[in-house]
């Protein structure tokens, strides 16, 4: 899933000032799961804001929206006549949420309501940890299906580096060295040969770094 | 209610399995109580949600309690736990927004402890009518 | 992986001379300054002279901005030494990294050391965009790629004279996983590594036994191995680097001695000249590297005390 987390309060209050009518709107997926952007997450961002206007002299109404997904067209045209209602979208989605909101109401300002952090997974409860870094060329075949892309801190792909001890990373004693978690993960397999070959440099350009990317499945444009 | 009731208004989450008998016996034996206090009846502490408490902010409140088992006695093993840990949090948001943080409580009681319940709910109370508190609100 | 005839060089390096020549060979290192100052460098690098065969200039070490390794090592050449340049893979991709490489040899710079680099959090540019676009075994492949093959790493060919470079990569006997420690040198020799500096040696056990790991594989004909050493400077300096540097073995009995010393910077430099004197035992190893944090004016002392000096002059 693509874990987000919430953006402070004030960053958001400062983004709609100047807005009398605001419109939060959540997502039913990522980021309900990951309790960032839910129903629940809108109720509470728009409370607040209520509140924080308490006692202030403008006039200020919060509405409140959760669709099913904010990076699909069908459902994001279901908030047609609440965003008619409003001068400005507070969006707790993740980064493509908010576009296509942007996409889909040209004349009115939405505004993040969340950092979009990375693509990772629930490591326990209450805490996700980062697993795909979306390089365009995955390479879990050949390292265990653990993601030295997105796992090891300097993307290294012959680890591990010298900075491997007990396990851990040397840059945060919480984050596992994912080349030991490699190692360990082809040993119990009895495929630690595959580490004796030199992986070659990656080619990015399947990456950001080749530009915003863009995938065609020819058969389904009509 | 007008609106100045409302300001020394307070609004107490109750745990059915424990706080709930207390404040309703403290009630009952006619102990001081604050004079405006509404219980809601909840399963557990840990399963009124941050929107909860902040929906009785917004209506009006001026301060809310949530009333939980004590420490490892919740029927449901972690409630009271994740309740004290979700008021910390909401806490925080108050504080981000300058609202006073104070105005929400975290606290325990058992079923027999109407005393400890009424003066909880007290003491709140007294704080919340404290003339800076009102001064803090209004700015 | 073939193997060099004894005293045949690529380069014009004089590490590569001294190890061609089966002489025990003595590095230095110096951090350049923080600063503009060409000056530091001649000033530290008057400890050097007549006890080394090369100095090692860090490259933004720890993450610390500090003058260019190639630039610090172009001065330092104008002051008689031979500068080893590390490069890191951290703070530039392959093109800045081809494009410094030629620049570096055009300056007539020799010898290269290949590092992935500490990690920009250690550093006071802690919110910098880290590159990594290659990792230090690449850089190793495309150093020697451009040297042998007079081709960049793309495979389009020079234009003209190849950077020669007597090309080094570091290892860490003292990380983990252990047992991969040497399979992973073994991958840098296969990309091209000539001589391997390793992290600093003060659990002499652990580093003989990643030698004789070495050994087994037959990497000490294929590489010239030289031990890393930090002389100690204080008891206090060793527990740090125990605490704080990832991938540092230091043994209790070690901080011990130091804390009980009378005079521990002679006991750091005592230290250091003992475990000179053991790894020198161990077969393989063919160096030294002394790295004098903040503490060159240590280093001749140790070269003398453990019996390295004069430092031979193949010019």
């Amino acid at each position: 899933m693509i874990v987000a987390e919430r953006k402070a309060i004030s960053d958001i209050l400062q983004m709609i000032e100047g807005a009398g009518r605001v419109l939060v709107v959540g997502c039913g997926t990522c980021v309900t799961v990951c309790l960032a952007g839910g129903e629940k997450e809108v109720a509470v961002c728009a409370s607040l804001l209520r509140l924080q206007n308490q006692g202030e002299d403008r006039d200020l109404t919060v509405a409140e929206a959760t669709i099913e997904r904010q990076c699909e067209w069908e459902f994001v045209r279901e908030l047609d006549e609440l965003v008619a209602d409003c001068d400005a979208i507070v969006s707790l989605a993740c980064g493509a949420g908010v576009q296509t909101l942007a996409a889909q109401f040209e004349d009115t300002p939405v505004f993040p309501g969340l950092n979009t952090q990375f693509i990772g997974i629930p490591e326990e409860q209450g805490v996700w940890t980062e697993h795909c870094l979306a390089c365009g060329e995955c390479v879990l075949d050949k390292t265990g299906g653990i993601c030295p892309i997105a796992r090891c801190a300097k993307t290294i792909l012959n680890g591990p580096c010298g900075g491997s001890q007990d396990g851990k990373c040397e840059i945060n004693p919480e984050t596992d060295c994912a080349w030991q978690l490699i190692f360990d993960r082809l040993k119990r397999l009895g495929r630690l040969h595959m580490l004796e070959e030199i992986e070659p440099p990656k080619n990015w350009s399947h990456s950001s770094d080749g530009g915003p990317r863009k995938v065609k499945r020819e058969d389904m444009i009509l | 209610m007008t609106t100045g009731e409302l300001r020394t208004s307070v609004i107490a989450f109750c745990c059915e399995n424990s706080a709930l008998q207390a404040v309703e016996d403290a009630r009952h034996f006619g102990m001081t109580m604050p004079e405006c206090v509404q219980t809601i009846r909840v399963p557990c502490a840990g399963k009124v949600e941050e929107d909860h408490i902040l929906k009785a902010l917004e209506s009006g409140a001026a301060g809310v309690v949530l009333f939980a088992c004590h420490t490892e006695n919740c029927q449901y093993l972690q409630g009271n736990v994740r309740a004290e840990k979700r008021l910390t949090r909401l806490r925080g948001l108050l504080d981000e927004i300058g609202y006073p943080a104070d105005a929400v409580l975290y606290a325990s009681a058992a079923p027999a402890e109407a005393a400890r319940a009424a003066r909880i709910l007290r003491t709140f109370a007294d704080d919340l009518a404290s003339v800076d508190r009102e001064e803090a609100i209004e700015q | 992986m073939t193997e060099r005839p004894t005293g045949h060089t690529n380069t014009n390096s004089n590490l590569e001379r001294v190890l061609a020549a089966g002489e025990f060979a003595v590095c230095g290192e110096l951090g350049p300054p923080r600063s503009a100052d060409a000056e530091v460098i001649a000033d530290h690098a008057r400890h050097f002279h007549g006890y080394v065969d090369a100095v090692n200039i860090t490259d933004n070490q720890t993450a610390i901005v500090r003058m260019s390794s190639i630039a610090a090592g172009a001065l330092l050449r104008e002051v008689g030494l031979e500068p080893v340049i590390q490069m890191t893979c951290r703070d530039r991709n392959r093109l800045a990294q081809q494009a410094d490489l030629l620049g570096a040899a055009a300056m007539g710079l020799n010898t290269l050391l290949c590092l992935s680099g500490d990690h920009q959090v250690f550093g006071d540019e802690d919110t910098a965009r880290n590159v990594y676009d290659i990792d230090s075994m690449h850089l190793l492949q495309m150093v020697r790629k451009m040297r042998d093959d007079r081709q960049f790493m793309s495979g389009t060919d020079l234009e003209g004279a190849e950077p020669r470079f007597f090309v080094g990569a570091a290892a860490n006997p003292f990380a983990d996983p252990f047992e991969f420690r040497v399979v992973r040198l073994a991958k840098k020799v296969a990309a091209g590594a000539e001589f391997i500096q390793t992290q600093a040696v003060y659990d002499v056990d652990r580093f003989a036994r990643w030698m004789e790991a070495a050994r087994d594989m037959g990497l000490h004909e294929k590489v010239s191995i030289m031990a890393g050493l930090v002389p100690p400077k204080s008891a206090g300096a060793l527990r740090y680097m125990k605490n704080n540097v990832s991938g540092m073995r230091i043994p209790e009995e070690l901080i011990r001695r130091m804390s009980g010393a009378q005079d521990p910077k002679e006991e750091g430099i005592q230290i250091t000249v003992e475990i000179i004197q053991q790894v020198r035992e161990i077969e393989g190893v063919r160096g030294v590297h002394i790295m004098p944090i903040m503490w060159e004016s240590a280093l001749p002392e140790i070269v003398s005390r453990a019996g390295l000096t004069p430092r031979p002059d193949l010019s």
